[in-house]
């Protein structure tokens, strides 16, 4: 903790980098498994694979664990009815009282109870962490990955794996290691909004009841949205979200969710900001106007937009199976499956005027609950590399199935186990 | 976009394979990278010192360009949670025009001249930004600097857009920790002269579901006029709810209705230039903070709905790099009250050293004597071993007292709003 500064040395190597010399980078070569990304699907692959004996390493480029959940403020999680890790978080999370409005396949959750949990589930199963260390390159040895490299406070480091997995949501480390990828729907490349949630304080939340989703009743969602739209009109505003959702999250302390941001690219610095930018605006706009309307509204207050914009559409790396909407519709079933998705079809419009017309369309079927394979979490193009969460291999529809958290989860307990396993027995998925 | 790209230089990100791995280290292999349109007026890190300078720039007439690592602007103020503002009330400009957007949008705290809502400070500042013309780009990190000969040409940035060179004419270091000082070339000075150590670290958190008039005992207002007993007796109650708090002097700050600020955490001996040290510092701040507030739950009524909204997005880090500049404000500075031509901003903020030690001391260390008002001068914001850098906050000029004083919040924003029009001057 007390060492002296390195300066020179570190100095040294990262300026003749940027003059055009070749970079001399500190390695650390101590992990059987490295997960790129702390969100849901990260988490689950560092537990697991910790739990199953290997010796686990976690990159995450926020300050805390837990991504669209924590840095999101998702607050609100879909299919979560699924033994192991899943069940392990909804009983955790009761016996912190941080659960809402149960239902056993979706809840409200306290993003704040959700960091501390998942940071001290980590730590107990022994995982090594290190926050606000995003991952910026991968090197490979012929088709295998090898290394990674990342950037902190610590500046730039590398670290060497027997197995790595992707978790960053958006496919960063399958990118960057030479993986082909899908992004948006082909051929034209729309993509799903992404949305800036609240958190925000009320005087009294039950008068509000009427206006947050599965408050008054289990089924009572769409009535709820439909009372709080009237309310956004009567306040005057308009929101780019179709269907603008409040959520009790506890005590005075509800989840607003009126944004979305069409047309942005994750990989893209300048379009996220932007879009970061005009969102947040948007959410005080709208809250403002909320509590322009006096009564059950009067002293309405943002507390936090969240560190982190919601991020629906990334790449989707290419593996050796590709799970697709014709595996949602007839429900299709494998011998090497990884969980079973029965979220249904949830395609975000893609235009503001889309918006109008249909917010969420379902893709025109109806899910039947199908399995993801272990093969659509295997790199295609790059040895050692396992993919969870967002970025795993199937079509725009059906990702848009899979992509909510309680499948990712599932996915990162089944791949952690897979790498350790790999990692301990020298072969590869 | 200018998509030009460094002939024969630096760094790959796509895969290259057949990299040989040594016990001294990685060798990285060289690679274009591409620019991206720069600015006259590169600001790194969109803390209060970053905003200030990025507009002051931007009104000056130069094309400003901010970039910040985390996702909103307002650094410490709003990503760490800050919610007090120390050495605003002899500042005139842009502290003025902060405070009065924050009050448009009934950002100010109640009760406490010093406090504000942190979430109403992002906006106000994304939109002062906006309308002095300066571009942002947020989830964006500093990581080289490229020079030709002594003066600054680039900064190379990390962010979902990948590695880029970012060019520029002039460069203001506002990343609180001197990131960009460092990577230039500066020489810079780092924690206490004798022992190494920095002031502890501290996360801070949003609390509520308290009522105002029942706690009114535990936190300060602008007519309290003893400023001890409140944390005296907040410290008490989390004694008595099961924990100690790291930080002895234990603080809320009331910023509307029930929402408070509260500071209760201490890191000793971590390094905010070490990723490892600020993983663990806040791992650990973050399970003190959950169980002080859950043993004062634990007592029942006043205390019996408190919860935390959110811990902040960053740990709130005292000290870094201190740059070397064309002129270093000293301890003797302070107890002379030493004046300055080329003042930009005067300091009336007294020494206040968190202690390095827990072991002596889990407050305000002491020291010898007050300080008197005492002046900045723009040379402690001009980077000495490098051309075309300025600093402003944290990482300007000066030593260890000195810093415990000057670098309060209200003093980075006159900083900044000198650094950014100086310059735009220059161009």
């Amino acid at each position: 903790m007390n060492t002296p500064v390195p300066r020179r040395a570190f100095l040294g190597s990262l300026i003749g980098g940027a003059v055009g010399m070749a970079m001399n980078v500190p390695l650390r070569d101590d992990a059987d498994v490295i997960v790129c990304g702390g969100g849901p699907a990260g988490f689950a692959a560092a537990v697991s694979a910790a739990r199953a004996g290997a010796r686990t390493r976690l990159f995450e480029m926020h300050d805390c664990l837990g991504g669209v959940w924590t840095a999101g403020l998702l607050t609100y999680i879909f299919d979560f009815d699924k033994p192991g890790l899943t069940d392990e978080l909804k009983r955790k999370l009761d016996e912190r009282n941080a659960r809402r409005q149960k239902n056993p396949s979706r809840f409200v959750y306290e993003p704040e109870a959700m960091k501390l949990l998942l940071e001290e589930m980590c730590e107990e199963a022994g995982v090594k962490t290190l926050l606000l260390a995003p991952v910026v390159a991968a090197y490979r040895e012929g088709r295998r990955l090898a290394t990674i490299v990342t950037e902190s406070k610590s500046g730039r480091e590398a670290w060497r794996a027997k197995m790595f997995i992707d978790a960053t949501g958006d496919g960063d480390l399958g990118a960057l290691a030479g993986c082909g990828w899908d992004f948006g729907h082909e051929p034209d490349c729309e993509c799903q909004p992404m949305t800036l949630n609240a958190l925000a304080l009320v005087r009294d939340a039950a008068a509000l009841g009427e206006f947050m989703s599965f408050y008054r009743s289990d089924g009572r969602h769409i009535q709820a949205v439909e009372a709080f739209q009237r309310e956004l009109h009567r306040a005057g505003v308009t929101t780019s979200y179709g269907h603008p959702t409040l959520f009790h999250v506890r005590d005075n302390l509800v989840m607003v969710m009126i944004n979305h941001e069409y047309g942005v690219k994750p990989f893209d610095a300048r379009q996220v900001t932007a879009a970061t930018l005009r969102a947040r605006a948007e959410v005080h706009r709208v809250v403002g106007a909320l509590r322009g309307l006096g009564g059950p509204w009067e002293g309405m207050c943002v507390v936090a937009s969240a560190e982190q914009i919601g991020v629906r559409d990334g790449r989707r790396i290419h593996g050796r199976y590709t799970v697709t909407a014709d595996d949602l519709r007839e429900g299709r079933r494998h011998a090497d499956a990884v969980c079973r998705a029965a979220f249904n079809v949830d395609i975000h419009a893609a235009t503001l005027d889309k918006n109008k017309q249909e917010t969420i369309s379902h893709g025109g079927f109806k899910t039947k609950p199908y399995d993801i394979p272990l093969r659509a979490l295997i790199a295609k193009d790059v040895d050692g590399l396992l993919m969870v969460g967002r970025c795993i291999s199937g079509d725009f529809i059906a990702h848009a199935s899979y992509r909510v958290t309680g499948n990712a989860v599932a996915m990162g307990e089944a791949a952690g186990k897979t790498a350790a396993e790999a990692a301990k027995t020298g072969r590869l998925p | 976009m200018n998509r030009r790209t460094f002939l024969g230089s630096v760094l790959a990100g796509a895969a290259l394979g057949r990299v040989p791995a040594n016990a001294a280290g990685f060798q990285e292999p060289a690679r274009d990278l591409p620019v991206r349109p720069g600015a006259d007026v590169v600001v790194c890190g969109a803390g209060p010192a970053g905003v200030a300078a990025a507009i002051s720039a931007a009104r000056t007439g130069a094309k400003t360009l901010l970039l910040e690592l985390h996702g909103c602007l307002g650094g410490i103020w709003t990503t760490g949670l800050l919610s007090w503002i120390l050495d605003h009330s002899n500042k005139t400009g842009l502290m003025m025009e902060i405070f009065e957007r924050l009050k448009k949008h009934d950002g100010r705290s109640s009760t406490n001249k010093n406090g504000y809502d942190p979430e109403i400070m992002k906006l106000a500042l994304e939109e002062l930004c906006a309308e002095a013309g300066v571009e942002i780009q947020l989830f964006t990190r500093v990581c080289a600097a490229q020079r030709k000969g002594k003066r600054l040409s680039h900064v190379i940035t990390e962010s979902k857009s990948g590695r880029e060179a970012v060019p520029g004419k002039v460069f203001i270091d506002c990343t609180g920790d001197g990131d960009l000082g460092a990577l230039a070339g500066c020489g810079f000075d780092f924690g206490h002269p004798e022992t190494g150590l920095t002031q502890p670290m501290s996360l801070m958190a949003l609390v509520s579901g308290i009522a105002p008039d029942e706690v009114k005992e535990f936190y300060r207002n602008d007519d309290t006029k003893d400023w001890s007993s409140p944390k005296d007796q907040l410290r008490a109650a989390m004694e008595k709810g099961g924990h100690s708090p790291s930080y002895a002097k234990p603080t809320m700050f009331r910023l509307r209705d029930d929402l408070f600020a509260l500071m209760a955490n201490h890191e000793y001996k971590v390094r905010g230039t070490d990723a490892r040290d600020l993983t663990a510092a806040t791992l650990r701040a973050r399970k003190e903070l959950h169980l002080l507030v859950n043993g004062l739950r634990s007592l029942g009524a006043p205390w019996k709905n408190l919860h935390i909204v959110a811990t902040a997005a960053q740990i709130g880090v005292r000290e870094g790099r201190r740059i070397h500049g064309r002129y270093t404000v000293t301890t003797d500075d302070l107890r002379e009250g030493r004046k300055h031509e080329d003042a930009v901003c005067r300091v009336t903020f007294n020494i206040d050293v968190h202690s390095t030690d827990p072991t002596k001391e889990k407050g305000i260390a002491k020291t010898g004597f007050r300080a008197k008002p005492y002046d900045i001068p723009l040379r402690a914001l001009i980077a000495k071993d490098v051309d075309g850098l300025f600093m402003a906050g944290r990482c300007i000029s000066g030593d260890f007292i000195a810093h415990s004083s000057c670098c309060v919040t209200g003093n980075a924003v006159a900083m900044g709003e000198a650094a950014g029009k100086a310059a735009a001057k220059t161009l």
